[in-house]
């Protein structure tokens, strides 16, 4: 492969990972507006609203750090 | 090479017409009405950078375990003990703000072994204060 070969595909690469990681960021800013909006409907309060985005220990990136397999 | 272009070019289109998913999602939260919401999405927001630095660490395929570290691996363990700090944080401030919004009633100001009734707005203030100065006490010795 020549270097504008390379050059193309490892730039296809980071592209494919950027807008894989603004859908993962963009499902967990839609997560926070459910919850939000679930506050001002007062389908629930706003702290078990709190508790709900909480990150609890043993979630992705710790699963990341310590090389267990995600979810 | 063609073939490299072509996908090259889908690619861009298909950025383009998602455009910033993040962004459009995250204009349309609700603006907080209380300190809590606001609170509740500060600690959403911190999900989402944990999720993305999870995200990046597996897809290059790091294994954090093996010494020495990769610079990627350092990144993220700064960015699980700064999210850690930050949660901590947030969580000492509910707290206060959950105390200082106390029913009076319920409210009890505990001090040197002493326990008594807030009185009046202040005290309940006051209860919160002592409350956070306990538990930042506690989470520093642990």
């Amino acid at each position: 492969m020549s270097g504008t070969s390379k050059l193309i595909t490892k730039a296809i690469d980071t592209a494919i990972l950027v807008l894989l990681g603004d859908k993962i960021t963009a499902a967990r800013q839609r997560e926070i507006r459910r919850v939000i909006e679930s506050v001002h409907s007062e389908e629930i309060t706003a702290e078990e609203g709190y508790d709900r985005l909480r990150f609890e220990d043993g979630d992705a990136l710790d699963k990341a750090l310590k090389g267990l397999p995600a979810d | 090479m063609k073939r490299l272009w072509l996908s090259g070019a889908m690619l861009a289109v298909a950025m383009f017409a998602t455009g910033c998913e993040t962004m459009r999602e995250a204009k349309e939260i609700p603006a907080p009405r209380s300190i809590l919401e606001g609170l509740a999405v500060a600690q959403g927001e911190i999900i989402a950078v944990r999720d993305l630095t999870a995200f990046i660490l597996n897809a290059n395929g790091q294994d954090c375990r093996e010494k020495p570290q990769t610079d990627l691996c350092a990144l993220g363990f700064r960015v699980d003990e700064r999210t850690r700090t930050l949660r901590d944080g947030l969580d000492d401030i509910r707290d206060a703000y959950l105390i200082a919004n106390m029913d009076i009633d319920r409210c009890r100001i505990e001090y040197a072994g002493v326990a008594m009734p807030c009185e009046d707005r202040y005290d309940i203030i006051l209860a919160g204060v002592i409350e956070v100065r306990k538990q930042i006490a506690e989470a520093t010795r642990k």
